[in-house]
């Protein structure tokens, strides 16, 4: 066993320069700067070949000039590789970690966005925000996306006369997952008769999931947030945005207790939707 | 796993092959300036 002290350590090392060697060349594949590496590899051989050589010879004043000729390669690197160096950095910043809460914030902006621009301009929308309970059903009745969140995808989405604007879009996982997609309308009596199909298939949405689901009225460009069955008409921004918080700020495991704690605390809009 | 191992199995290989060249010469030339101790060093005296 006294191999394994002696060896894990070189190991632990190669390993390592192995994976930033690997994410170096995964980074920059299929980039211009592919042929700028294949280029360097071959000056870095050659340069390897020559202090082999000039060491074995003895051919001091080659010796003397080689490192040196390294330290001026080593800073054109970093000037040739500038542009790529500062997308890697960039690319960092943008890990899953660190842009986890930045993301659930553009999220929320995005929607949001878009939910008071088609109010303003009285255009009908249907938006389904999973939790909990999938909506597959509901996701293939639609037409599929997968597409970033943006505020100019959903008013494109709901835009009158367009193929997929009479349905609702369900988001999943922070994504567009499907457009066009309809959900089961309500039979609760105590919905207002009042209300049209749009607010009726929301609240029949969130009857059979715990799903949210925001509904820009057509005739009256109110903003509605449906969930566990109830309506909750005409909130404003404030309302929404702390409504979206709690559904994409937090882990999917605490939603519910987090929900269930805390929601009405701050969102009295129940008695509201009772007409 | 031979899924992970598949995909990019070219960059994998010439990454660990550049590691390795790496990780021997740098320990080569670590090696060659090592500082060394000699408790005893024989001292040379003018005569």
């Amino acid at each position: 066993m006294d191999w394994l002290f002696v060896v894990w350590r070189p190991v632990l090392e190669i390993a390592i320069l192995w994976f930033v060697f690997y994410q170096l060349f995964a980074f920059i594949k299929g980039t211009p700067a592919v042929q700028v590496i294949k280029g360097l590899i071959l000056v870095l051989s050659l340069f390897f070949i020559s202090l082999f050589i000039a060491q074995k010879l003895n051919l001091t004043i080659i010796n003397w000039i080689l490192p040196k000729l390294f330290a001026i390669f080593l800073i054109s690197f970093l000037i040739i590789f500038q542009p790529e160096l500062r997308r890697g950095l960039a690319q960092l910043g943008k890990s899953p970690i660190l842009s986890l809460f930045l993301r659930e914030e553009r999220i929320i902006d995005e929607i949001m966005e878009a939910v008071y621009a088609m109010a303003k301009k009285k255009i009908g929308a249907l938006i389904a925000l999973e939790r909990e309970i999938g909506l597959k059903p509901y996701i293939e009745s639609g037409v599929s996306l997968d597409s970033k969140v943006s505020a100019e995808l959903i008013g494109t989405i709901f835009m009158p006369h367009t193929p997929l604007h009479d349905g609702g879009i369900v988001i999943q996982n922070g994504r567009i997952i499907a457009a066009g997609c309809l959900f089961p309308l309500t039979e609760n009596p105590k919905i207002s008769k009042n209300l049209g199909t749009r607010h009726r298939a929301a609240v029949g949405l969130t009857d059979e999931t715990d799903a949210f689901v925001v509904v820009v009225s057509e005739e009256t460009g109110t903003v509605s947030l449906a969930r566990e069955g109830k309506l909750s008409r005409d909130i404003d921004k404030e309302s929404l945005s702390k409504a979206l918080s709690v559904i994409l700020g937090q882990p999917k495991r605490v939603k519910l207790s987090i929900n269930k704690l805390s929601f009405k605390s701050f969102f009295k809009l129940p008695e509201r939707t009772k007409k | 796993m031979s899924k992970w191992i598949n995909n990019n199995l070219g960059l994998k290989i010439v990454s660990l092959v550049l590691a390795v060249i790496t990780w021997f010469y740098i320990s080569g030339e670590l090696k060659t300036k090592q500082n060394r101790y000699y408790p005893r060093a024989p001292v040379m005296q003018k005569p």
